[in-house]
C-alpha cells in the first residue's frame, strides 16, 4: 500500500545514501585530541617519567594523607621530627603512635607498582639492542625490593598482568629476593649486550652508560644479599656476593651518586622533587608545608653533637636564634622550642639532581660485607671513603671528612678505636642516609639494630618501632582472597621480615 | 518582513466587536487551562490562561464552543451577562476514553492506545509552589519518579531519575526534550517553568525506546507554549524568603582545646598567662584560637573569666569574645535569603498560526550572605500553517549567574565548614567587619580562616549562557501520510573565574614561641598570594530527525506507522586555567590532574583544554495496529550507530513490543456495571541499549559545586563540568608526568585504566505490565504498574589490585535487576459540599534495585567501589541492593557489641568494610491533597521517602572539632556503652575498664577524636523522612472587584511554602537525608561539609491577566 506512493522508495534511497556518508562521521573518534594513546608511544617516551616517579615516589608526597614515601622511616629512624604544636592526626598520628592502620600504606603500594608497570612498558617497547630494558629491569628489581622491604609477601609472579588477572596471589618474599637476583642478573646480561642508541636521550640517570647501569644493578644485588646477612641463607648470600665480583663491573664509585636530574629549574612542578616538597616555593623563601612541618629530630641532633660531626650543619639550618634546635619524634612541640629546617646538604638549590642511590651507600655496604668477610678488601679504606662520599654530596669536601675521621676520638667515627666496627660503620652510614634514605637505615635497624633509639615515640612510651606496613586497605576490597590469606592482623608490624631480627 | 506580515495578519484577524469575559471551569470548579474558545462559524478563537481566564470580543447572541483537550466540547450562547462568567464544561476524568497523551517524537496519541505507562503534569500542577527550578516542583507528584537535591545553595543542582537504576557505573538520569531537542538536565534549572505547557515523563524504556540509546533511562518531554488565541499579557511575580530550617546538632557546653602541648604561654592580649592544662585541675583549658572544642566546661570556675582574646585590630588593641556560649552564634551567621522572580509572557494566534514569547528575570539573595544568584533570559515560540505545510519553531536564551563564597585559602574548604568550625564562645555576627583586625585577615581561630574573610575575598562565579532552538517543518503528503523534519540545536557556554585573595598575617601570629604561633595559618599556609582560576567551556548538541506518519483505517483496524533517520552531533570545549598551579595552597600541585593537554608558564601560571566530540545515527519504525478501537499492539525496531565505540561494535539494535486492551469497552459485564467505568489493561516489553561511557570532566578546583569528600582538606570541589559524551573513552591517554616536558624531554604514564578490547552498550531487558481503572464515573482514578527491568553487559570498570599496576578494567561485566510497583490513586473530589470541595491524590512507588552478578562471580570482584568517601565508599555488591555504604566499624562481637582493648578500653578499626545498608530510596509517597472553597484554593504536598541509609560524613569532621552534640555526651574517661573484652574465644561485657589516652591527650580528644571518628558506622543513619514540600493558597480576586479598568483582566494572590517540615529519624541529627554529595553520579547516600544545611522557602505570589 505504501509502496504505490513513490515518496516512500524515495526517501528510502536517501536515507541509505545519507548513512553512507555519514561512515566517515562514525570514525570521528579513532584520534584523541585530548593526549597520546598508549599505543602513540614508545619505551623512550614513558621512561623519563618512570625514572623521576622512582625518585619522586622516594621523597615526594605529603604528610596528611601518607604515605607514598618513606617519611614515616625519616620520623621513626631519628632523622625528622614534627615541628608543630597541633594533635597529630591523620597518618601521622598512627607514625606516631605506631598504631598503624591499612590505609597507611595504599598511596606507597599504589605508585610503586604503578611505577613497575611503567617500566614494563618500557621494557617492552624499546629500540631493539638499547640501553633502556636493561636498565628498566634494574629499576624493576629496585622497587620490588622496596615493596618487599616494607610489606614482606607481595604479589610478583602474578602482578602487572591485568590482561591475565585482576586479583594476583601473593608470593613469599624470600622467593622473590631469589628472584630480583635472576632478574638483576639478566639486566646485567641485556645491559652488557646494549649499544648507544637514540633512546639514551631518555635516560636521565646515566645518560645511557651501560657500565654504570651494570654497577648500579650490581650495587643492587649487593644491597638484596646483605639484607639476607645475618639471617637468612649464608652460604647463598656468599656465593651470590663472590659471583658479582666475577662479573667484574663492580659497584657505583666514588662521584658516582645515581642522580636523576631530567632538567629540574627553579619553576613551578619543574624543581627538584625534594625541594618541592619539603623546601621553598619557586623563587621564594616561603616554605612548602612540609618545610614548615618537619624539623630536626633530637636523636639525630644529639647523636651528631656527641660525635661532634660537622653535617649537623649541613642537615639542619639555623633557627631564629642562630642555632640548631629539634624536637623528639612524637613529641607534641612546645612553645619554648626554637627548632630547625632542613639544612644546605638536603636543599642545595632547586635545581640539584635528585639522588636515588648515594656512592656513600655503596661505600657503606662493601665496607659492611668486606668487614663480614664476603668481600675482599680494606673495609676501613671503604668505610673512610663511604663517610668522604657523605661529605662531599652534602656540599662539603673530603678533606673535611678525613679531618673529622682522623681527628675524632670517638669510636662512632674513628674506626680504628672501635671494638665493634661493624656498629661504627652502620652508625655512620645511619648519619650519612639522614634525610636521604630513611627507607634504608630503617633496613638496617631492622637487620642488625643498630642505631638504637631509646624512645622510638614520645607519643607511644613503651611501644617498639614497626618491623613493616600492613598491607594497604585496598588490597582488602580489591584483592581480598588473596590479601586474607596473608593473616595479617594490626599487630603484624612487629612481625619481622624473613631477613629482619 | 514576512514575521510582521504574519504578525499582523494574526493581530488584524482578532480585531472585532466588544470583548465577553469568563473562565472555564470543570463541573467541580477546578480551572481548564488553555482551553480553545471558537465563536461558532467564525475565525476568532481565544484562549484560556492558566487559569482558565479568556477574554474574547463576540457579540451578544453569539455561540461559544469551547473545546480542549481532556474536556467535552461545549457550546455557550453570549447573553448579554455573560462578563466575568463560569463556563463549566465536564472533564475528560468522566471520559478517560479519550484522553490523548503526547508520546515520543511529539506524537499525540490517545492514551488508551498505548501499551505503557505514561504521566503528563500540567504546567499549573509543576508550578503551584511557584518554583525557581521546576524539576523541584516535580518531587512527589507522580510515581517512580526520584528527585534528589544536592543542597540549598543558590542554584542546587538536582537529579532526575525514573524507575531507579540500570546502570551500575553508567548514567541513569532520565533524558530531557524540549520541544523535540534533547538537552543535559542541567538545563531544567535553566527554563522559566512558566513557559511550560506541559510535561510528559515517559518513565521506562517501552515508552522510549523511539529515542534510542539516549533515553534508556526515560524520557521528560517538555512542550513550552505555543501562542493562540486573542493577545494576551501575563505577568507573575513571586518574592520568597529562604531560611535555615534545620542546623545540625552541636554542642554550646564545651570552649576550645584542641591538644596543645601542656605548657604556659605568656598572653600577648593581656600579659599574663594562658595555661593549656590547667595546673591545679589537670584539666585541659580553653585555648582561644581553637577550632576543636575539647576545652573545658563553659560552667568550669577552673577557667579566669576573663574574656578570650581572638585577634588585634589594626591600632594594636585586642579584640575579645565572652567567655560563654554565643546561641547560634554560628546558625546566625546565615541569613534569610529573599527570591524575586518576574515574569511576563504574551501569547496570540489564529487559523494561520501564533506566537508566544516571554521573558523572566529572577534574582536570589542566598541564606549564604552575599551569594547571589540571577537568571535572565526569554523564549519565542512560533507556528505557522499553510493548508498541508505547517511549520513550528522556537528559541531561548537564558543567562544564569551565579555569585558564591568560594573556597578557603587554605585546604580548599567550604565556607560552612569555616563556619562550623568556630567555636561555640564565637559569635560570628560580631565580627563581620574583618576590617577590625590587622591586615584586615579576620584571625580568631588557628585552623579556620574566618568565615567572612573568606565571604569577602574568596568569590567563585559562573555566568552560563544557553541557547536552545527549534524548527519543525510538517508537510501532509496525504490525509493519512505526512513527513515531518525536525532539527534542534543547543549551545551552552559558560565562564566560571574563581579567585581567592592574597592574605598576609601580623608578626605576632607568625612569632614562634608564642601560643598563637602553634602551627596556625600564620605559619602553616603563612602568608598567601593572590589565587586565581578561570574556566571557559562550551557544548553544542545537534539534533535532527526524519521522519514519515502515517494513519490509516481499514475496516475495523487501524494502522499507526513511524519510520525516521535520526542524527546527532555533539561537540564540547573546554579550557582550565590557573595563576598558581605549584605554588597556591588551593590550586597547588597535588591538587591539579594530570592533564594532557596542560601547558605550565615559567610563573607558576598553566593552562589546558579539553575537546570531546560524538556523532550518533539511527534508523527506526514503529507500528501501532489497532482493532475496532479496544485493542491495540504496538512494536517499535530501532538501529543505533555510534561513534565512540570500536567499529566492530558500533552498531546495535533493539525492539519492542506491547499491547493494550481497553475491557471496559468489550467485557458485558464491565459495561453493565454502573461503578467500574473504565478498564485498561496492558502488556509490554523493550530492549533498549546504552552506551554507558558518557561523563564530565571536572575542571577546576576552587569551585564549590558537588564537592568535598575530604575533610583532611583533600577537594572534591570543581568549578564546572565539561560533558565528553563517552568520547575517546575506550581508548584511555597516557598521562603526563608531573613536571614534563621537562625542555624537550617528555615523560608518559600509562594510563591506570585499562580498557576491554570491543567493549560493547549496555542492553536493558525491560517488561512492564499495568492496568488503569477508573470507578464511579471516574471518580476514582487508580493506575498500577509492574516493570521489571533486567540490564547486561553492565560497563564496569572493575577494581583491580593495585598490584597489576592499575587502578580499574573497564570491561563489559554484570548484570543488575531493577523492579518496582508504581501505584497512583487520584479521589477527584473525595468531598464536596456546595462550594467546598477535598481533593486527593496519593501516589506510591515501590523500588528495588539488585546487583545480580559481577564479574561472572568472581569472589574477588564481586564488589565494585564507584563512589569513595573518607569513611568507606558507595559500592555495588553482588546479591544486594544497589547501591550499598560500605564503611568502616570497629570490631564487634557476634552480638554486635564493640569488642575493647581489656587494658587500654580502646576498640579497634576492623580493616575489612562493613555493609551498612543500600542507599536510593526503596519507598516513595506522595500525597496531595487539594482543597477549595469559593476563590480560595488550598495545595499541600507530602513527600515521603523510605528504606535507605546515609552516611553522614560530617560527622566524623564534627567529632574532630569537638563540636557535635554525640561526642560531647561524655567528656571523661568511661566506659564505651555495651562494650566486650575478648576472653579466649568468649566475650564478657565490659564494666570496669575505661577509655585511656596515649601520648599525652586528654582521653575525650584522644577518644572522640582520632578513634571514634574513625569508623564510618556511627554516622550512618536512616535517609527516610516525610517533607511538607509544598503548601500554597491560592485566591482568586473577583472580576467584580478589579473594576472596570480594561488592564487587569485578572488578578490571583498566593502565599507558598516549600520544604515548610522535615520528620526524620531521631539518629539523623546531622542534616536533610534528601542531599548527596555525588549529585551528578550514582554514588549516592553520604553527605559531607560541602552541603549548606536545609532550608525552608516561603514566598508571595502576584499573578495578572493583562488585556
Amino acid at each position: 500500500m505504501l509502496y504505490k506512493n513513490k515518496l516512500f522508495p524515495c526517501l528510502v534511497i536517501c536515507g541509505l545514501i545519507f548513512m553512507v556518508s555519514c561512515k566517515k562521521k562514525l570514525d570521528t573518534n579513532l584520534d584523541d585530541p585530548n593526549g597520546k594513546g598508549i599505543n602513540e608511544l614508545a619505551g623512550k617516551d614513558v621512561f623519563p617519567q618512570a625514572l623521576l616517579s622512582a625518585v619522586t615516589n622516594k621523597v615526594g608526597a605529603n604528610i596528611s594523607t601518607a604515605s607514598d614515601n618513606y617519611d614515616y622511616a625519616q620520623q621513626w629512624m631519628g632523622y625528622w621530627a614534627r615541628n608543630t604544636g597541633w594533635a597529630s592526626s591523620g597518618a601521622q598520628q598512627q607514625m606516631e603512635t605506631f598504631n598503624m592502620n591499612n590505609s597507611f600504606g595504599n598511596g606507597n603500594w599504589q605508585s610503586l607498582y604503578h611505577n613497575i608497570y611503567d617500566l614494563n612498558f618500557v621494557i617492552a617497547n624499546s629500540t631493539k639492542g638499547s640501553v633502556l630494558p636493561g636498565a628498566s629491569r634494574a629499576m624493576r628489581a629496585m622497587i620490588f625490593e622496596d615493596l618487599v622491604d616494607q610489606f614482606g609477601n607481595i604479589p610478583y609472579s602474578q602482578a602487572l598482568r591485568p590482561d591475565l588477572t585482576l586479583t594476583p596471589a601473593y608470593d613469599s618474599a624470600t622467593a622473590i629476593y631469589k628472584d630480583l637476583i635472576v632478574q638483576l642478573d639478566s639486566a646485567i646480561l641485556s645491559l652488557q649486550a646494549s649499544q648507544a642508541t637514540a633512546d639514551d636521550a631518555s635516560d636521565i640517570l646515566f645518560k645511557g652508560d651501560k657500565n654504570l647501569w651494570t654497577k648500579f644493578a650490581n650495587t643492587i644485588k649487593l644491597r638484596i644479599y646483605l639484607r639476607q646477612v645475618p639471617k637468612g641463607d649464608q652460604a647463598y648470600v656468599s656465593a651470590g656476593i663472590a659471583k658479582i665480583v666475577t662479573q667484574g663491573s663492580g659497584f657505583l664509585g666514588a662521584g658516582q651518586d645515581a642522580l636523576i636530574n631530567p632538567g629540574f629549574t627553579d619553576a613551578s612542578l619543574k624543581q627538584n622533587p625534594f625541594w618541592g616538597v619539603y623546601g621553598y616555593q619557586p623563587g621564594s623563601t616561603s616554605g612548602y608545608q612540609n618545610n614548615n612541618f618537619f624539623t630536626a629530630n633530637n636523636v639525630m641532633l644529639n647523636f651528631l653533637d656527641s660525635v661532634g660531626d660537622p653535617r649537623k650543619a649541613l642537615f639542619f639550618g639555623k633557627n631564629s636564634q642562630g642555632g640548631i634546635g629539634g624536637n623528639f619524634f612524637g613529641e607534641t612541640l612546645t612553645g619554648t622550642a626554637v627548632t630547625s629546617p632542613f639544612g644546605p646538604g638536603l636543599l642545595p638549590s632547586a635545581s640539584a639532581p635528585a639522588l636515588l642511590f648515594s656512592a656513600s651507600q655503596s661505600f657503606f655496604m662493601q665496607a659492611e660485607a668486606v668487614q663480614r668477610g664476603l668481600l675482599t678488601g680494606s673495609y676501613a679504606s671503604l668505610y673512610q671513603q663511604g663517610v668522604e662520599e657523605s661529605f662531599r654530596y652534602l656540599g662539603s669536601s673530603v678533606a673535611a671528612a678525613d679531618s673529622y675521621l682522623s681527628a675524632s676520638t670517638n669510636r662512632m667515627v674513628k674506626l680504628s678505636l672501635s671494638t665493634n666496627p661493624l656498629q661504627t660503620i652502620l652508625y655512620q652510614k645511619w648519619i650519612a642516609e639522614c634525610g636521604l634514605d630513611g627507607l634504608e637505615a630503617w633496613s638496617d635497624w631492622r637487620r642488625t639494630g643498630y642505631p638504637f633509639i631509646a624512645v622510638p615515640s614520645y607519643a607511644a612510651p613503651g611501644l617498639q618501632t614497626p618491623k613493616r606496613i600492613l598491607y594497604p586497605e585496598s588490597e582488602y576490597t580489591q584483592n581480598a582472597n588473596n590479601v586474607n590469606g596473608q593473616q595479617q592482623t594490626p599487630s603484624s608490624i612487629y612481625t619481622p621480615l624473613f631477613w629482619a631480627q | 518582513m514576512l514575521f510582521s506580515i504574519w504578525l499582523q495578519c494574526i493581530i488584524v484577524a482578532n480585531a472585532q466587536t466588544q470583548p465577553v469575559t469568563g473562565r472555564v471551569t470543570d463541573n467541580l470548579g477546578a480551572p481548564v487551562p488553555y482551553a480553545t474558545i471558537q465563536i461558532k462559524g467564525s475565525k476568532t478563537t481565544a484562549v484560556a490562561d492558566a487559569d482558565g481566564k479568556f477574554t474574547i470580543n463576540a457579540a451578544t447572541g453569539a455561540v461559544l464552543v469551547i473545546t480542549s483537550s481532556g474536556i467535552t466540547r461545549k457550546e455557550v450562547k453570549v447573553g448579554p451577562s455573560l462578563s466575568d462568567a463560569q463556563f463549566v464544561v465536564d472533564r475528560v476524568s468522566e471520559n478517560l476514553s479519550e484522553v490523548v497523551v503526547t508520546t515520543a517524537l511529539g506524537i499525540r496519541r490517545q492514551a488508551r492506545e498505548l501499551g505503557y505507562a505514561t504521566t503528563s503534569i500540567k504546567a499549573s500542577q509543576l508550578n503551584q509552589a511557584a518554583v525557581v527550578n521546576p524539576a523541584t516542583g516535580l518531587a512527589a507528584k507522580v510515581s517512580g519518579v526520584d528527585i534528589r537535591l544536592t543542597d540549598n545553595g543558590v542554584n542546587p543542582q538536582v537529579k532526575v531519575t525514573f524507575r531507579g537504576s540500570r546502570s551500575i557505573e553508567g548514567n541513569n538520569a532520565a533524558l530531557i526534550i524540549v520541544d523535540g531537542v534533547p538537552v543535559d538536565q542541567t538545563y531544567l534549572a535553566n527554563i522559566n517553568p512558566n513557559d511550560i505547557e506541559d510535561a510528559t515523563i515517559l518513565k521506562g524504556s517501552n515508552a522510549a525506546a523511539l529515542y534510542g540509546m539516549a533515553a534508556s533511562n526515560g524520557v521528560m518531554l517538555i512542550t513550552t507554549r505555543k501562542g493562540k488565541g486573542k493577545f494576551t499579557l501575563n505577568y507573575q511575580n513571586t518574592v520568597s524568603f529562604e531560611s535555615i530550617s534545620y542546623f545540625p546538632a552541636i554542642q554550646n557546653e564545651y570552649s576550645g582545646y584542641g591538644g596543645e602541648g601542656p605548657g604556659a604561654y605568656p598572653n600577648p592580649a593581656t600579659g599574663g598567662t594562658i595555661y593549656f592544662i590547667n595546673p591545679f585541675s589537670g584539666l585541659a583549658n580553653t585555648a582561644p584560637f581553637e577550632n576543636e572544642s575539647y576545652g573545658s566546661a563553659f560552667n568550669s570556675m577552673d577557667f579566669k573569666p576573663d574574656s578570650i582574646p581572638i585577634g588585634l585590630t589594626a591600632d594594636g588593641k585586642w579584640l575579645y569574645t565572652p567567655y560563654r556560649a554565643a546561641k547560634n552564634g554560628r546558625k546566625d551567621f546565615f541569613q534569610t535569603g529573599v527570591g524575586d522572580q518576574n515574569e511576563l509572557s504574551g501569547s496570540l494566534g489564529n487559523k494561520w498560526g501564533g506566537l508566544y514569547f516571554s521573558g523572566d528575570h529572577t534574582s536570589k539573595k542566598g541564606v549564604v550572605p552575599y551569594d547571589t544568584y540571577t537568571r535572565n533570559g526569554g523564549r519565542v515560540n512560533g507556528t505557522l500553517n499553510f493548508g498541508r505545510f505547517t511549520a513550528s519553531g522556537g528559541a531561548s536564551y537564558y543567562n544564569i549567574s551565579t555569585n558564591i563564597a568560594g573556597n578557603s585559602y587554605w585546604q580548599n574548604r567550604p565556607l560552612y565548614w569555616d563556619v562550623m568550625n568556630q567555636l561555640p564562645s564565637t559569635d560570628l555576627k560580631s565580627i563581620k567587619d574583618i576590617n577590625l583586625f590587622q591586615n584586615n585577615q579576620g584571625f580568631i581561630n588557628a585552623y579556620f580562616p574566618n568565615p567572612w574573610w573568606q565571604v569577602f575575598n574568596s568569590r567563585a562565579k559562573n555566568s552560563t549562557n544557553q541557547l536552545l532552538s527549534n524548527l519543525q517543518l510538517s508537510y501532509k503528503l496525504k490525509d493519512w501520510l505526512s513527513v515531518t523534519a525536525r532539527g534542534g540545536y543547543s549551545r551552552t557556554s559558560a565562564d566560571a573565574p574563581a579567585y581567592i585573595d592574597s592574605i598576609s598575617f601580623p608578626a605576632f601570629l607568625a612569632a614562634a614561641g608564642g601560643p598563637w604561633g602553634q602551627g596556625n595559618l600564620a605559619i602553616t599556609p603563612g602568608n598567601q598570594g593572590f589565587q586565581k582560576e578561570d574556566i571557559k567551556e562550551h557544548y553544542d548538541d545537534f539534533n535532527t530527525d526524519v521522519f514519515l506518519a502515517a494513519n490509516r483505517k481499514e475496516g475495523k483496524f487501524k494502522f499507526n506507522l513511524i519510520a525516521g533517520v535520526n542524527y546527532r552531533t555533539r561537540s564540547s570545549y573546554g579550557y582550565w586555567y590557573s595563576n598558581q598551579v605549584n605554588s597556591g595552597n588551593v590550586v597547588g600541585q597535588n591538587v591539579v590532574p594530570s592533564l594532557n593537554t596542560k601547558v605550565t608558564n615559567p610563573d607558576g601560571s598553566a593552562y589546558a583544554t579539553f575537546n570531546y566530540k560524538r556523532y550518533d545515527q539511527s534508523v527506526y519504525g514503529d507500528l501501532t495496529v489497532g482493532y475496532d478501537n479496544w485493542l491495540f499492539l504496538h512494536g517499535s525496531l530501532r538501529n543505533d550507530w555510534t561513534s565512540i565505540l570500536d567499529p566492530k561494535n558500533r552498531s546495535f539494535s533493539y525492539p519492542s513490543v506491547d499491547a493494550s486492551a481497553v475491557l471496559s469497552d468489550v467485557v458485558g459485564a464491565l459495561k453493565a456495571s454502573g461503578a467500574i467505568s473504565f478498564l485498561k489493561v496492558r502488556l509490554g516489553y523493550a530492549g533498549t541499549g546504552n552506551v554507558s561511557l558518557d561523563g564530565y570532566q571536572k575542571l577546576g578546583v576552587m569551585g564549590n559545586i558537588g564537592a568535598g569528600t575530604d575533610v583532611n582538606g583533600i577537594p572534591g570541589g570543581y568549578s564546572a563540568l565539561v560533558p565528553n559524551f563517552g568520547a575517546y573513552a575506550i581508548y584511555p591517554i597516557a598521562a603526563v608526568g608531573v613536571g614534563f616536558p621537562f625542555g624537550g624531554t617528555n615523560g608518559y604514564s600509562q594510563n591506570t585504566t585499562v580498557v576491554q578490547n570491543g567493549l560493547k552498550p549496555e542492553k536493558t531487558a525491560s517488561t512492564e505490565a499495568g492496568f488503569q481503572l477508573g470507578l464511579f464515573r471516574n471518580r476514582v482514578n487508580l493506575e498500577v504498574n509492574y516493570y521489571n527491568q533486567v540490564s547486561s553487559n553492565q560497563t564496569i570498570p572493575l577494581q583491580a589490585s593495585n598490584a597489576t599496576g592499575i587502578n580499574s578494567y573497564l570491561t563489559n561485566a554484570g548484570k543488575i535487576r531493577n523492579s518496582g510497583v508504581e501505584v497512583d490513586l487520584a479521589l477527584t473530589p473525595l468531598i464536596k459540599v456546595n462550594d467546598f470541595r477535598f481533593d486527593l491524590s496519593g501516589n506510591f512507588s515501590y523500588q528495588n534495585s539488585k546487583v545480580i552478578d559481577i564479574a561472572g562471580g568472581q569472589a574477588e570482584l564481586d564488589q565494585i567501589n564507584f563512589g569513595t568517601t573518607i569513611l568507606g565508599g558507595i559500592y555495588a555488591i553482588a546479591g544486594k541492593s544497589y547501591p550499598q555504604i560500605l564503611t568502616t566499624d570497629f570490631f564487634r562481637d557476634p552480638k554486635g557489641r564493640i569488642i575493647v582493648d581489656g587494658k587500654t578500653g580502646l576498640p579497634t578499626l576492623n580493616p575489612t568494610p562493613v555493609d551498612a545498608g543500600n542507599t536510593n530510596y526503596k519507598y516513595f509517597v506522595g500525597l496531595s491533597p487539594s482543597f477549595s472553597y469559593k476563590n480560595f484554593t488550598l495545595k499541600a504536598v507530602f513527600d515521603y521517602r523510605g528504606g535507605a541509609k546515609i552516611l553522614h560524613e560530617e560527622g566524623n569532621a564534627m567529632d574532630f572539632a569537638g563540636m557535635y552534640l554525640g561526642d560531647a555526651t561524655n567528656r571523661q574517661a568511661f566506659i564505651i556503652p555495651n562494650s566486650v573484652i575478648q576472653n579466649g574465644n568468649g566475650f564478657t561485657p565490659n564494666t570496669n575498664v575505661p577509655i585511656t589516652s596515649v601520648g599525652g591527650l586528654p582521653t575525650a580528644i584522644y577518644y572522640w577524636a582520632n578513634f571514634y571518628n574513625q569508623a564510618g558506622m556511627p554516622y550512618v543513619t536512616s535517609a527516610a523522612f516525610w517533607k511538607l514540600r509544598e503548601l500554597a493558597l491560592n485566591y482568586a480576586v473577583p472580576r467584580k472587584w478589579l473594576g472596570k479598568q480594561p488592564i487587569v483582566k485578572g488578578l490571583d494572590v498566593s502565599v507558598i511554602g516549600r520544604n515548610l517540615f522535615m520528620w526524620r529519624p531521631g539518629t539523623n541529627r546531622l542534616t536533610d537525608p534528601e542531599f548527596s554529595t555525588n549529585a551528578t553520579g550514582n554514588a549516592v547516600g553520604y553527605t559531607t561539609e560541602f552541603q549548606t544545611p536545609p532550608t525552608r522557602v516561603i514566598s508571595a505570589s502576584i499573578r495578572a491577566t493583562i488585556l
